[in-house]
């Protein structure tokens, strides 16, 4: 083990040590004191919000020390006998694709390095769209899949040309994603190195970053996603299919009736459903494909409703049947799944967050208090070491400070949209299937922008009033003025980040 | 023995058409990408110029490569 694996698991022990210590005093200060209702309440909240982060932590450094742990290599390959390669079907699910964009696709499909492969494209196209569709499949020697009735989502589609899939293996590219030519070799050996790998998962990897801040934020998240958090959840057996860009045996779809259609994110319903038959799925973490991430405030907003909204969605369909013992996962699948699916909850905590400083400014509520010395011995260290191995293990990875922080910013801007896309599921209101715009330009109008404003001009009221009272308990007002004036800042970033993207000055699909 | 010589010209002309297509538009895309992701490399300004630069010359060779199977292609077709 390296010097510097053996410091971050140090780190990372201490830290979790500082997160039980800090949580375990906050808890006990909260009960030890008596409020009034209204304090209570919103003491409460403000507690849960915490549980949120504290719950969220501790899944991270877990991880990380696991990760850090010398362990057994579950990547291990079957060697291919190249004459008689097990067949594979690659799926293009589409719709309403901007042309360029479906043959960048087609042609990087065609050029897998893999003669087994049948290609199809299914085409959930507007009418509109089909023959100009059909004629670019066709120029590419994909089959053109158009379903007789049209579906309502991608999932659907799929589960409408399964029957005709013959393949041992099937893999599905969204429309905007890129793979390289050995990205069959790779993960069929993986898969067949035993009969009871249901997938292999690839990462995404967004390269159109340079278009600007929105593609740049978003890509970083989802780096983060998927460099530590994937790879916990495939060390726990527990990574669950991304919708695109893996490898799954047909036969394993099959049994599990096919994709979840009543779900916006059917592959994490799916995924559990195929872990509860005892199937291993594998995270192979090594960038096969490259795809472009949302470019525009509303794209990136669409996709993180629709992932949030369907994620939730789906916990609250089968926290009943895994507690009942319908659905039987191990202890780490279900705990892996539980921090995925309550990831998205961050929207209320960050919420809860934001607004309990101004409102302790504003009205003196939640008016509970620690010293300065309890902070400094137990909030500082859980705080600082945490953000300490998050930092050092993305540097790690080669992502300087900024571009973390700039993903932190796209995270924390979402917070409206994720609280009404968690309180949609919860209500299982029905989300219309969208997919994320590619390639268009498109500002959310300013009224549109309220949730933020409005926000951001109640931190602004709170820091005039804390002014005023600042004599009043100089430690807890400056304090509390602190978050309110970085809430701020933080929430600005929504003025800056709303704009039209520039034209790429190198565009990615400029190919011709 | 006509037949199979038919086959094979088939064959033969369907492979170059796929190497084309590889040569003249995917490796494109693929240097594209691949110049992109060198920003989360880590690498020091100087190796990501030498990279650049032998991306350049591959799809510069590529670009030749396509000429040659575009000469192949033809006289395959002349072929009866």
């Amino acid at each position: 083990m390296t010097k510097r694996k053996r410091l971050i698991i140090i780190i990372s022990w201490v830290a979790l040590i500082s997160l039980f210590f800090y949580f375990g005093l906050r808890v006990y200060i909260y009960y030890s004191q008596s409020y009034g209702f209204v304090n209570s309440l919103f003491g409460a909240l403000l507690l849960l919000a915490e549980s949120h982060a504290v719950l969220q932590s501790l899944g991270f450094i877990s991880n990380i020390i696991r990760l850090n742990k010398p362990r057994v290599n579950y990547h291990r390959k079957a060697k291919l006998d190249l004459k008689n390669l097990p067949s594979v079907t690659v799926l293009v699910p589409g719709r309403n694709e901007p042309l360029k964009i479906l043959e960048a696709t087609f042609i990087c499909i065609k050029s897998l390095n893999y003669a087994a492969k049948r290609m199809i494209f299914l085409d959930g196209s507007d009418p509109q769209f089909i023959a100009e569709n059909q004629k670019l499949a066709q120029k590419y020697g994909l089959e053109h899949f158009v379903p007789e009735h049209p579906s309502k989502n991608k999932a659907e589609i799929i589960n409408k040309i399964l029957p005709n899939i013959e393949s041992k293996y099937y893999c599905i590219f969204d429309a905007d994603q890129n793979p390289m030519p050995d990205f069959l070799l790779e993960t069929v050996a993986l898969a067949e190195y035993s009969n009871n790998i249901a997938f292999i998962q690839t990462p995404q990897l967004y390269t159109n970053f340079n278009v600007g801040p929105i593609a740049k934020g978003a890509a970083l998240q989802q780096s983060i996603f998927f460099e530590n958090i994937c790879e916990g959840k495939g060390a726990s057996n527990a990574m669950f299919c991304c919708g695109t860009n893996f490898l799954m045996q047909t036969e394993v779809l099959k049994k599990v009736g096919g994709f979840d259609e009543n779900s916006v994110t059917e592959d994490f319903a799916t995924s559990v459903k195929i872990h509860a038959l005892g199937y291993r799925s594998i995270y192979y973490n090594h960038v096969r494909v490259f795809g472009m991430a949302p470019e525009t405030l509303p794209a990136y907003f669409k996709q993180q409703y629709r992932w949030s909204a369907g994620t939730v969605g789906v916990v609250r369909k089968l926290t009943s049947e895994v507690y009942s013992g319908r659905l039987k996962l191990s202890f780490m699948q279900v705990w892996e799944y539980f921090l995925s699916a309550t990831y998205y909850f961050t929207g209320w905590s960050f919420f809860l967050l934001i607004i309990c400083p101004a409102l302790y400014l504003l009205f003196n509520i939640p008016s509970y208090f620690a010293s300065p010395l309890f902070y400094l011995l137990t909030f500082v260290p859980y705080y600082f070491l945490t953000l300490t191995i998050f930092y050092a293990t993305m540097k790690g990875r080669n992502y300087s400070a900024k571009d973390i922080f700039i993903g932190n910013i796209m995270s924390s801007l979402s917070f409206p949209i994720l609280m009404q896309s968690t309180i949609s599921a919860i209500l299982n209101k029905k989300i219309a299937f969208q997919i994320t715009d590619k390639g268009k330009s498109d500002i959310m109008p300013f009224w549109r922008l309220w949730p933020w404003i409005l926000i951001i001009l109640f931190n602004l009221a709170a820091i005039i009033k804390g002014a005023y009272r600042y004599d009043e308990n100089h430690y807890a007002i400056g304090i509390n003025m602190f978050w309110c004036a970085y809430h701020i800042l933080l929430l600005s970033n929504i003025f800056r980040l709303n704009k039209i993207p520039k034209p790429n000055e190198k565009e990615i699909l400029n190919y011709t | 023995m006509k037949k199979l010589m038919k086959n094979n010209k088939e064959y033969i002309l369907d492979k170059i058409s796929e190497a084309l297509v590889k040569e003249e538009l995917a490796i494109p895309l693929y240097t594209s990408h691949i110049e992109q992701t060198l920003f989360w490399s880590g690498f020091d300004e100087d190796k990501k110029k030498q990279i650049l630069i032998s991306l350049n010359l591959l799809t510069k060779e590529s670009r030749a490569h396509v000429g040659g199977l575009k000469k192949i292609m033809a006289i395959y077709k002349k072929l009866k």
